[in-house]
């Protein structure tokens, strides 16, 4: 019997029309992995023409190059970490058990600052809160706070995920046996020691996995400390990375070294949420079989509690919206934010310069193709694990895992060493770009697909089988429309990814290869904030276009947690 | 043959070369150049020249001559010189011209051989900054001065030592040298200076300095009054958006720092012809008085200074200019300094 599986597996594999696009698929996908790796360790030992540990050296023994970056880094990730979940505890807590007024909205409202870049979000801040900004000019009060340093960074990039940590908690409570909190409640047990003894522990891993997953996310942004730390003098892992491999004198081996560390302490974090997610994972299986819906009445705070969120969220998501719109359309700085002082000639000139149409032509272009790629690589790994149950599936499937916690600074790093070269020298085209996004977002295809197909039965295929159906032919009539809403919801994802990547980007692009968001990047760190925003403006409809796709699409299937 | 004339059949062809070199240089008049440079369809200018002047100048190039396009890679200084690198790094360098604020990166172009020796024959018409080897000449000079934005500002400051006192504290910003070629100049030439020195720059951290990343940024935050003051070029009050901006321009009394921007050609240029003809259109008087009208000093000794500025003989009597060999033999222990007392 195992022989016969084997033998079918091999046969499978042989048959032409499956084998050659899957095993390019998975060579070019090894590529453009293990090359950029390997050519990074190689920096890291290389100065001056001589190899050694010099660059470590000089790393580890001048302040401002790691120590300083690096505790800066930990302590506005751990920092945001905390502060991120516990808002998205608090606010999951309100959706998912109480008669919170409204509650239905507040996951979409917290999605918008997730789905808006955090360089973004920075640049926003800035103009809101800085000395004579939009809040100054508002209120005629002094701005309540820094513009710049270490607590503004804080709070955007708190802003930017606390839909982690409220889908992780919501997740969670809603798949928790409501019966065992009913059991409780039956021996007398008040509400507050029911939501500590009981509600708490259960959703803890839910809980710490959002932790780490916001604190992954601070780690690797690069947009937001550059804007909102750096002019105050303070560096992160990230700005120090992209300083040096971008400033001249260029030190790539220093930049390695860096990122190296970076990429391990991320891979590490990752890790640790695996095994995370494995301990806790039967706890919350249950269902809510037979279960009614326990809703906690807020009573005499029903309002309050509410005034207070809608604020906050109108606040968190309307505010930098509002802000980037006003930009784009400001004529003169120093002039009030009056509609006095409002104009599209921000507009009508990037029109002009054909600037616009092109960074959202290779945008477009390269969402669309990544998202083709991952998809392809998504089910081709995920029916080499779930179902063919190969080792070279899952070979591909821990790899996709790592280059998914890879800090998009640390692949656009490894990329440009690795391929500005012979034998593949790809320096300023589109592919690089093109292979940076795909390693990027390998990841979500992959977990995204597998999800789904685990759900299935193998017995629709096996009855295929029987009938004499041929691989392929499984393959396209049943398997793919039956993971159709997967592919969906895996290509917008990845599409939506690269509309606003710029950590890869920002080392990759080339004049002819700027999308939206680098574009719009590099002209916010130029100071041109009002053609910044107006590019912006058009990157951001993009991705809350293509975000809400993926909300609608993931309704129709049943994918629940979009990001 | 003997040794001998092996040489001197050698040197001869040398000469030969570099006469025919010389004639191209001045014998080929404007309409031949263009007629070479048709076919090669475009030109690429590697540049930290603002967009706005870009602009212009793209549109009278393509005016003039009909069949070549003219492309930019446009950023900051440290950006631009990080693509050559990296192009150099990989086999060529593929664009035409460069054209950056900071002069000290020359010196080390032309180390590592990454430029053509040309010499147009609109040369003549530049006073000062020509390479002698050929290498690149001066096009334009700049001018680092102070804005201050008049609603937010009182008592203007009126010498750079002035940023330093008190009464400014938190409302100066300046850029980083780490990205800004023309930072990189202004901290060069002042740090080198035995008026200023470090010890200015430590005391503008203590008095609250913000540092932005690049020298149009500081120019926003004045004309926003984010930061009232800010180090910054004259170029950028010619901004679309700063244009109508409550700025004043004030040039210190201690000098301003004058910063004379050269531009060359590569020597691998993709589009050889095409080169020299954006060469020397950009030393012509059309292409210089589009400085001229944005606050810059144009480099044609016959081109109108800018209105409403003063004459540059008047700055340069007291000009803080900077010492370009000392920067570019000091450039790494510069930044190096400026990473310890700002920490990037």
């Amino acid at each position: 019997m195992a022989i016969d599986a084997r033998l079918a597996k091999r046969r499978w594999l042989r048959s032409a029309p499956v084998a050659v696009p899957a095993v390019l698929l998975a060579g070019l996908f090894l590529v453009f992995t293990l090359y950029p790796y390997g050519e990074l360790a190689l920096t890291s030992l290389h100065h001056k023409g001589a190899f050694g540990l010099a660059n470590y050296a000089t790393a580890f023994s001048t302040a401002y190059l790691l120590y300083e970056p690096l505790r800066n880094s930990l302590e506005v990730c751990v920092a945001t970490g905390l502060l991120a979940t516990a808002l998205g505890m608090a606010l999951g807590l309100l959706v998912a058990r109480t008669d919170l007024p409204g509650r239905r909205w507040i996951g979409l409202l917290i999605a918008i600052p997730q789905i808006i870049p955090s360089f973004q979000l920075a640049s926003s801040w800035i103009v809101v809160f800085t000395g004579a900004g939009v809040f100054e000019s508002v209120f005629g009060i002094k701005s309540p706070f820094p513009a710049y340093g270490a607590i503004p960074l804080i709070l955007v990039q708190s802003i930017h995920v606390i839909l982690f940590s409220f889908l992780s908690v919501v997740g969670a409570l809603s798949a928790l046996d409501p019966t065992l909190e009913e059991a409780a409640e039956a021996v007398g047990l008040r509400r507050g020691r029911i939501l500590r003894r009981i509600t708490f522990p259960i959703i803890l891993p839910a809980i710490l996995s959002a932790f780490l997953l916001t604190f992954a996310n601070c780690m690797e942004s690069l947009g937001a400390p550059l804007l909102l730390g750096t002019p105050a003098g303070f560096q992160v892992l990230t700005t120090q990375i992209y300083e040096l491999a971008t400033s001249p004198p260029i030190e790539f081996g220093q930049a390695a070294v860096l990122s190296i560390l970076l990429g391990v302490l991320a891979i590490g974090v990752l890790m640790l949420n695996l095994r995370l997610l494995a301990r806790g994972s039967y706890v919350t299986l249950t269902g809510k079989i037979g279960g009614r819906e326990r809703r906690l009445g807020l009573r005499r705070w029903r309002w309050p509690v509410a005034g207070l969120v809608w604020f906050g969220l109108a606040a968190i998501s309307l505010v930098p919206l509002g802000a980037l719109v006003l930009v784009s359309l400001l004529r003169s700085w120093g002039r009030g934010y009056g509609p006095g002082n409002l104009t599209f000639d921000h507009f009508a000139g990037l029109l002009r310069s054909g600037d616009l149409v092109s960074a959202a032509r290779n945008a477009i272009s390269l969402g669309l193709t990544t998202g083709c790629l991952v998809v392809a690589l998504g089910l081709l790994v995920a029916y080499g694990t779930v179902r063919l149950k190969t080792r070279w599936g899952l070979a591909l499937d821990r790899i996709s895992y790592l280059t998914y916690a890879t800090p998009g600074l640390v692949i656009g790093l490894g990329f440009v060493l690795a391929f500005s070269h012979r034998p593949i020298n790809l320096y300023n085209t589109y592919w690089i770009l093109l292979g940076a996004y795909f390693v990027r977002f390998a990841g979500i295809g992959v977990r995204t697909i597998a999800a789904k197909m685990v759900q299935l039965s193998a017995e629709l295929e096996e009855a295929g089988q029987v009938v004499g159906l041929s691989r392929l032919r499984i393959l396209t009539a049943i398997a793919l429309p039956l993971t159709k809403s997967a592919l969906g919801a895996s290509f917008l994802l990845a599409f939506v990814g690269v509309v606003k990547e710029i950590s890869a980007t920002s080392i990759l692009a080339g004049e002819h290869t700027q999308t939206l968001a680098y574009l719009a990047f590099l002209r916010y760190t130029e100071g041109d904030y009002t053609t910044g925003s107006a590019i912006s403006v058009v990157m951001v409809a993009l991705a809350l276009a293509g975000s809400a796709l993926i909300a609608l699409w993931s309704k129709l299937g049943g994918i629940e947690g979009a990001p | 043959m003997s040794l001998r004339n092996c040489l001197l059949a050698a040197g001869l062809a040398a000469a030969v070369c570099l006469a025919s070199f010389g004639a191209e240089a001045t014998g080929r008049s404007l309409d031949q150049l263009y007629q070479a440079a048709k076919p090669e369809g475009k030109v690429v200018m590697y540049t930290s020249v603002p967009d706005f002047i870009l602009a212009e100048w793209k549109t009278l190039f393509e005016k003039r001559y009909p069949g070549i396009d003219l492309e930019f890679f446009r950023s900051g200084t440290g950006k631009v010189v990080a693509r050559v690198d990296a192009e150099a790094r990989a086999g060529k360098v593929q664009g035409d011209l460069i054209w950056v604020a900071d002069q000290t990166v020359f010196p080390s172009l032309i180390k590592q051989n990454l430029l053509a020796v040309y010499r147009s024959p609109e040369w003549d018409k530049v006073g000062f900054g020509k390479d002698p080897g050929g290498h690149f000449v001066m096009g334009r000079v700049l001018v680092a001065v102070i804005f201050a934005n008049t609603g937010a500002t009182k008592d203007m400051p009126t010498t750079w030592s002035d940023l330093t006192k008190p009464e400014y504290k938190n409302q100066v910003s300046v850029a980083s040298p780490l990205v800004s070629g023309a930072m990189a100049v202004i901290l060069g030439a002042m740090a080198h200076d035995p008026r200023y020195g470090w010890d200015y720059f430590r005391k503008l951290k203590d008095n609250g300095v913000l540092v932005l990343q690049d020298v149009p940024d500081t120019a926003r935050a004045a004309a926003s009054g984010e930061r009232p003051l800010g180090m910054t070029l004259t170029m950028y009050k010619y901004q679309p958006e700063l244009v109508h901006s409550p700025i004043k321009v004030i040039y210190p009394s201690d000098g301003v720092v004058l910063i004379a921007s050269p531009f060359g050609i590569f020597k691998d240029a993709p589009h050889p012809n095409a080169a020299r003809l954006l060469d020397r259109f950009l030393l012509s008087s059309e292409a210089q008085a589009v400085l001229a009208e944005h606050g810059i000093y144009p480099a044609r000794l016959d081109v109108a200074a800018p209105q409403g500025m003063p004459a540059l003989k008047d700055l340069q009597a007291k000009a803080i200019i900077p010492d370009i060999p000392w920067i570019a033999a000091n450039e790494d222990k510069l930044k190096t300094q400026w990473r310890e007392i700002f920490g990037h």
